[in-house]
């Protein structure tokens, strides 16, 4: 797919529970992520990043506001056989959980495929070489599709993850801590490749990260959440050199003395 | 895997297969006619006559025989309606149950007349029906699948509670798939377990009430052969001396259950060494 | 003070106040079940074959108390249950309260001796299954385990008769609760208690001859769904922090078996409440069996001549000892196990 695609959320918010224990995830925010973004969303657990990322692929309800794509509200495309297809074609979403992130009854090339069988309507060798190709980038071995989930590790399934979402060639990808389970060693080299595909593909990024060094690596734009509302944001490095929120340079600290430490 | 252990894994369900076989050609290569006197009344085994005959000179084994059918087929059909309704209605009320509205009200509701069926013996239902509406086999298969129901649905919902929050979920939306082949591709084969270990037990328990009910002579009328009729037309038969007639009725109805039984703790070790979470 | 008291003894007189609101709303219940199936019990008691007139019709639903609307059939319905008027039956022309009565003792006793039994039995295998842990002695006592699910009883007694009378002659005919010609006393009811209270041991030395096949049979197809909430709740009860610091402490064996069995004993408890209301109705099978008379033929008898307020006072008793047994089982729980009290704020 080509061309400028963009996914908006328009004073979108999420409370839980009823009017006496209600508990806001996410305050009201407006969003944007475009297929020429490489955003980073940071701040600690409970910020409400994940929340914001899920509710602008739709996993999650929005309380009040709207979601837009490319300014068509995305219920009315989930609604329909074929605006769920073209949605889902266009943004993906890779999550932060590893334990079930896959069907633990299917094979792992079953799950890589279906997303493939559905929205692009590629099967056989077409199939297969676009999966071998996108494993191939994200140093996994073919060879494992044949497994099943339990049978490989948690950081190799959240590769698998990550390759399910990117063999239909999405316009935009929003991750939600996709490296946070993995090796140090290894996730260098994840999101060496994810900063690789985006650039080669032209292909937006929303990364949710709690780890600044990796958020900053990939984008040019952070946003800093904290308890639910995005309390600053501007180009990384204006944002990591000359942060206007007390929050944001405590979050640089302590990630700076972090840096310290390891060093020693 | 070895092919011996590959074979290992179906032998408990031979005897329920070859059950359901003789349930089915039974009739056809019985001996004698069920149902017709066959040679001098009370006879014991031999003389070829392998279970003997009963009072009326009816061929015991070949009356044994045909009753499987009976018993067995309402605790098919018994079995199918508790499943097929039962796992589909646990689903919904498990998948909706949090959740505000109409919706999640009936799944909360739901819960709580499951609860309330426990309490209920199927045999008592049984002859509340029959006394109610008469021994016709399909108030009483309605009457026992509304009975038994409540649990395939509440073992299905508390799996499909577990799975609920499953991350392979939100993978399946992302894939493009709708909600109701979601359900079916991804939450039905990986909560429906429970319910099926529990088909087993349902199974037996049908062929126990049908034959109890046949006992206690509110089943069917002789001389349709029915095990539970055939063993309370023995008793008396036994205290005269004459054992084979409630004998052999007796042993097929324990070899049914006994079957249903193996059938299901064989699912239940199956579908535990496939399951890799 | 009085305030005080009542405070602490809450929890029981609180449980105690409830059951006869339980009772009563099972009672109603059973009222709609039974009116609320679909078809026409009047119609199918009557005999169609020459049509039916209205008056016929009319007749037949005053007779079976179906007759007016439903709510005037459940105020009817809730006048009769306090005065404990079920209705009267159409086959003695007796009061279904006193029919019910009068069989229902000898019913409780035989599932109590049937439960009781195989309450006993369960503690034995479990004893004898935790010092047994290998071996074909564990493998067929978990295999008896397993068989926790449907099991003919009756096929099961037919089994033992043939082995145990018309083989080897050890049991009597199953032809009733004494030899014939015998006279069982009564005084409260319950045949056995009759027997022991006034000393006919003779009476009492046939009862339990007659009895031992259905009880054993009972205990056989008992144990295992008591023995598998009973192991269930072992495990948790073995592996709890209480049990450890008792062995911690230096308790001796048996005390530490003790503490084990009482605080596991709460599932299996709860277990042996709801068979207990179950049981009395499903036994009639074994009572028909062993021509021990009991609730069984009553309930035949309503099935056979369509007396529809004689199943549904036989439905009535039924929910109501249920009620009952739960009410009895829960006392016990909470005597064994103070957190189970209402108002009790523990960590659980």
């Amino acid at each position: 797919m080509t061309g400028y695609v963009a996914l908006r959320g328009d004073r979108i918010s999420r409370v839980y529970g009823t009017r006496r224990t209600a508990f806001t995830a996410v305050k009201p925010v407006d969003f944007e992520v475009n297929s020429e973004s490489a955003i980073g969303i940071v701040g600690e657990s409970g910020s409400g990043k994940s929340t914001l990322t899920r509710m602008l692929v739709g996993l999650e309800r929005v309380t009040t506001g709207s979601v837009t794509y490319n300014a068509a509200p995305i219920t009315r495309f989930i609604q329909t056989d074929a605006g769920r297809l073209d949605f889902r074609r266009a943004v993906q979403f890779v999550g932060q959980d590893t334990s079930s992130s896959f069907d633990p009854r299917r094979t792992l090339r079953d799950s890589v495929a279906t997303p493939l069988k559905v929205l692009l309507g590629s099967t056989g060798s077409e199939a297969e070489d676009r999966i071998v190709e996108v494993l191939r980038l994200l140093q996994l071995d073919p060879a494992q599709l044949r497994r099943y989930p339990g049978e490989v590790s948690g950081g190799q399934r959240q590769r698998f993850a990550l390759a399910r979402a990117l063999v239909v060639r999405p316009r935009i990808l929003l991750c939600d801590e996709v490296v946070s389970a993995l090796d140090v060693s290894v996730q260098g080299a994840v999101l060496n490749v994810i900063k690789e595909y985006r650039e080669t593909n032209q292909v937006g990024l929303a990364f949710v990260s709690h780890g600044l060094p990796a958020t900053s690596f990939l984008a040019r734009e952070l946003v800093v959440m904290c308890r639910g509302e995005i309390v600053e944001r501007g180009e990384t490095a204006q944002v990591l050199h000359e942060p206007r929120h007390p929050y944001t340079a405590k979050l640089l600290g302590a990630s700076l003395r972090r840096r310290r430490v390891a060093a020693r | 895997m070895l092919v011996t252990t590959r074979i290992r894994r179906w032998v408990p369900f031979i005897p329920l297969a070859v059950l359901v076989l003789l349930a089915l050609i039974g009739p056809f290569v019985v001996p004698f006619q069920p149902e017709r006197v066959a040679g001098a009344a009370a006879r014991p085994p031999g003389d070829g006559f392998l279970f003997g005959t009963d009072s009326t000179g009816m061929d015991v084994f070949s009356r044994t025989i045909v009753a499987a059918r009976i018993n067995l087929l309402m605790a098919l059909l018994v079995t199918l309606a508790a499943t097929a309704f039962g796992v589909p209605l646990g689903m919904v009320i498990g998948m909706n149950e949090a959740r505000r509205g109409p919706l999640g009200w009936f799944g909360r509701a739901g819960t709580r007349v499951v609860d309330l069926s426990d309490a209920v013996p199927a045999l008592i239902v049984g002859v509340v029906v029959v006394g109610l509406f008469g021994a016709s086999m399909a108030s009483l298969t309605v009457a026992l699948a509304i009975l038994l129901m409540p649990n395939q649905i509440r073992l299905t919902r508390v799996e499909v509670l577990k799975v609920r929050h499953d991350a392979y979920l939100d993978a399946a939306r992302m894939a493009g798939l709708s909600n109701g082949r979601i359900m079916v591709r991804h939450v039905l084969p990986n909560s429906v377990r429970p319910a099926l270990e529990n088909a087993s037990f349902v199974f037996g328990l049908s062929i126990i009430v049908s034959a109890s009910l046949g006992f206690l002579g509110l089943g069917l009328r002789p001389p349709t052969p029915e095990w539970g009729v055939m063993i309370a037309s023995g008793v008396s038969d036994v205290m005269l001396g004459r054992w084979w007639t409630a004998l052999f009725p007796a042993l097929a109805l324990c070899v049914a259950v006994a079957s249903a039984s193996a059938a299901g703790a064989a699912i239940t070790r199956l579908s535990r060494s496939t399951a890799r979470r | 003070m009085i305030l005080d008291a009542l405070g602490r003894h809450r929890w029981w007189i609180t449980r105690t106040l409830a059951l006869p609101v339980h009772i009563a709303g099972f009672a109603t219940v059973t009222f709609f079940l039974v009116r609320l199936v679909p078809g026409d019990p009047v119609l199918s008691a009557l005999d169609s074959s020459q049509g039916i007139t209205p008056e016929q019709y009319h007749r037949a639903a005053v007779a079976m108390g179906l007759d007016g609307s439903i709510w005037r059939q459940l105020g009817r319905f809730w006048a009769g249950l306090v005065h404990l008027d079920l209705g009267t039956s159409s086959v003695t022309g007796r009061p279904i309260w006193v029919e019910i009565w009068s069989r229902l003792p000898e019913t409780v006793e035989l599932v109590f001796f049937g439960l009781g039994g195989a309450v006993l039995f369960s503690m034995v295998l479990g004893a004898v299954l935790l010092q047994v842990r290998t071996g074909p002695a564990y493998w067929a006592l978990r295999g008896y385990a397993r068989m926790a699910g449907a099991v003919p009883d009756f096929a099961l007694a037919i089994l033992g008769l043939v082995l145990l009378y018309s083989a080897l002659r050890v049991v009597p005919a199953p032809i009733g609760r004494v030899d014939p010609g015998m006279e069982i006393p009564v005084v409260t009811g319950f045949p056995i208690l009759d027997c022991l209270l006034t000393g006919e041991w003779s009476v009492l030395a046939s009862m339990v001859g007659h009895l031992l096949l259905p009880v054993a049979v009972m205990i056989l197809v008992y144990t295992p769904i008591i023995w598998k909430q009973f192991a269930l709740g072992l495990d948790d009860s073995v592996a709890s922090p209480a049990t450890l610091f008792r062995i911690a402490s230096g308790a001796t064996r048996a005390a530490i078996y003790l503490s084990i069995v009482r605080r596991a004993g709460a599932s299996a408890v709860v277990m042996v409440g709801s068979m207990f209301g179950a049981l009395v109705g499903g036994v009639i099978v074994l009572q028909q069996l062993f021509s021990l008379g009991g609730l069984s033929q009553f309930a035949i008898d309503s099935v056979n001549t369509v007396d529809f307020l004689g199943l549904q006072g036989f439905l009535v008793v039924l929910a109501a000892v249920s009620m009952i047994a739960f009410f009895a089982v829960d006392i016990v729980n909470m005597l064994l196990d103070p957190r189970r009290r209402p108002g009790v704020n523990a960590e659980g």
